[in-house]
């Protein structure tokens, strides 16, 4: 049991600049095998950087990298060299190449590469050169460079791009079978719905620094509740609320309130004034709408 | 290192350039020897021993080859792939170096070839054994200015890649390529003659390198480039070692 909660990836105090920019702040972060976990943040974040530097690809003015418990830099990534596969920015592809041949140079086993090929569903055009393929294949061929050598630490930089509803899903399935058996993803995004569906943990960025780092339980938990009531004359309650000291705001035909008030009352208002109550609800902020809030939040 | 190579040979071999140029040298070749064909016995040697200017086609090619080679990494978005896979990222520069260097050997091979055939559609009166300059045999001659400019073409080759490895595109690396390696030796003799205080340092600089193979052929030379042969083949070294060095460099130290 004790593998199972071994750190994969470990950052700690990450500063990035380029040139006298900073780009990155005192970013830190860590997360456990097995688990997919989401970086997100608007473009520009640091998304892409982070990965860069996990990948030993980019130095860093300060901080200290950590894949496996062993450390990570541009001159000492034998760690990422072996356990580590990754799709950065542009899939990395030779127009000269078929995608076989791709595949062919990132791993000897044809085992491995028929099983990638499969799962991604590329059998029709594998062969084909690569500088025929629609962007949708170039992404997969990525993907599939990623994936092919079964590394124990996957890093996808929007992998979503470019794939169709249905790629999506299949791609979707594939990492949460991999996750199962014990792969860990890092992948970034800057629509979190995109990945909310998969991932175990998200990973906040925007303006180089991390804004919160949580499960995503923890993410619905935060979600703020909001109590919905339709009425017959929802400007004439709004206001009659209003004067009673509630906090109501009218959004299109309903009245949205706090969900921590008590019913009683607040409907009694409303009925004294002859107003017909058509429906009550209570409604939850949708995952985007947190991650917005979150960002106005972390800006001020 | 085995691995590196064995993927630059991988991706060298599926690149059309590479089947293309051999076939176009040769075609090339036999267009110059058809063109000899009226010429005066004395020409004729003279085109056998530089092989039908098929050296000179073949450096050509090897810079293109070298330009692009590097270039194309960055320019495909490859290079973080690649740079993931090795220990340091000069042992990628390296190894397409070593792959450039093994072509360009292959390419003299093959030049010499062509031109042992092509000499059969030659004057009759040439013979391998007849004795030609160095007092050497054709056949000899042949081989040494085939070694030669194997030896000389290796500089030009690593100031390409050290010129790819600084540029965006493999354009800019092949046309100051190409434009030192035709232009190169008057632009040192310029150098050397104006500034004549200087030539004690001027002399060493690299584009009297390419001196080596006509200093060889005609010793008077000497006067020009005022370096002696052996220096001339040092220089040659130096400069291949130097301009490998700080391309590595430059190619490991770029952000990608
Ligand atoms: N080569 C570079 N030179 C200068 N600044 C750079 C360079 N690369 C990235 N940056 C800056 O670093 C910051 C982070 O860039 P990064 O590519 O990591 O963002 P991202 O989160 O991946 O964005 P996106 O969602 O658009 O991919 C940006 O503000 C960008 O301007
Ligand atoms: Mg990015």
């Amino acid at each position: 049991m004790q593998h199972v909660q071994e750190k994969m990836v470990q950052v700690a105090g990450i500063r990035k600049t380029f040139g006298r920019r900073v780009v990155l702040r005192d970013v830190s972060f860590e997360f456990s095998t097995g688990k997919i976990v989401g970086l997100v943040g608007p473009n520009g974040a640091g998304k892409t950087t982070i990965m860069k530097i996990l990948l030993g690809l980019t130095p860093t003015a300060a901080g200290d990298v950590r894949i496996s418990g062993q450390p990570v830099s541009v001159n000492t990534h034998q760690v990422v060299t072996c356990q580590v596969g990754a799709l950065i920015e542009r899939p990395a592809i030779y127009p000269f190449l078929s995608g076989w041949q791709h595949l062919q140079l990132t791993t000897a086993s044809t085992v491995q590469m028929d099983w990638v090929v499969k799962a991604l569903q590329m059998t029709a055009y594998i062969h084909r050169p690569a500088n025929r393929y629609s962007l949708g294949m170039k992404q997969k061929l990525g993907i599939a460079m990623a994936l092919v050598t079964r590394p124990r630490l996957v890093i996808l930089d929007e992998p979503m791009n470019g794939l169709d509803p249905q790629s999506v899903k299949q791609l979707r399935d594939l990492l949460v079978q991999l996750a199962h058996e014990g792969t860990t993803f890092l992948i970034s995004s800057h629509i979190l719905s995109e990945l909310a569906k998969i991932i175990d943990q998200v990973i906040l960025i925007d303006q180089g620094r991390v804004l919160l780092q949580q499960t995503m339980t923890q993410l619905h938990q935060s979600a703020r509740a909001f109590l919905v009531i339709h009425t017959a004359a929802n400007q004439r309650a709004c206001q009659l609320l209003q004067s009673a000291g509630y906090s109501v705001t009218l959004r299109e035909d309903q009245l949205s309130l706090p969900a921590s008030l008590a019913l009683t009352p607040l409907l009694k208002i409303v009925l004294d004034a002859g107003i017909q109550v058509l429906k009550v609800s209570q409604q939850r902020e949708d995952l985007e709408t947190v991650l917005l809030r979150l960002l106005a939040n972390g800006r001020e | 290192m085995r691995k590196t190579l064995w993927r630059e040979i991988f991706k060298f071999k599926h690149q059309r350039l590479a089947w293309v140029t051999p076939l176009l040298v040769a075609l090339l070749m036999g267009g110059v020897a058809l063109t000899t064909h009226r010429m005066t016995l004395s020409d004729q040697k003279f085109y056998v021993t530089s092989g039908y200017v098929g050296f000179q086609w073949s450096i050509l090619f090897l810079i293109v080859i070298s330009a692009t080679s590097v270039a194309m990494e960055f320019e495909y978005g490859t290079i973080k792939q690649l740079a993931m896979q090795v220990p340091h990222r000069w042992l990628i520069y390296v190894a397409k170096f070593l792959v450039v260097l093994g072509y360009s050997m292959l390419l003299h091979v093959l030049v010499v070839g062509v031109t042992l055939i092509l000499k059969v559609s030659g004057d009759p009166r040439m013979h391998w054994q007849t004795i030609y300059r160095y007092h050497q045999s054709l056949g000899c001659n042949l081989g040494i200015n085939a070694l030669l400019d194997l030896y000389g073409g290796v500089l030009i080759v690593s100031l390409v890649f050290l010129l790819a490895s600084c540029s965006r595109h493999g354009a800019t690396a092949i046309a100051v390529g190409v434009g030192a390696c035709f232009m190169g030796e008057g632009l040192s003799s310029l150098l050397l003659g104006s500034f004549k205080a200087f030539v004690p340092w001027l002399k060493w600089n690299p584009f009297n390198m390419f001196y080596l193979q006509e200093e060889y052929g005609n010793p008077d030379y000497r006067t020009m480039t005022h370096l002696t042969i052996r220096q001339l083949e040092i220089g040659n070294v130096v400069w291949t070692l130097l301009f490998i060095g700080i391309g590595a460099v430059i190619f490991s130290r770029r952000r990608l």
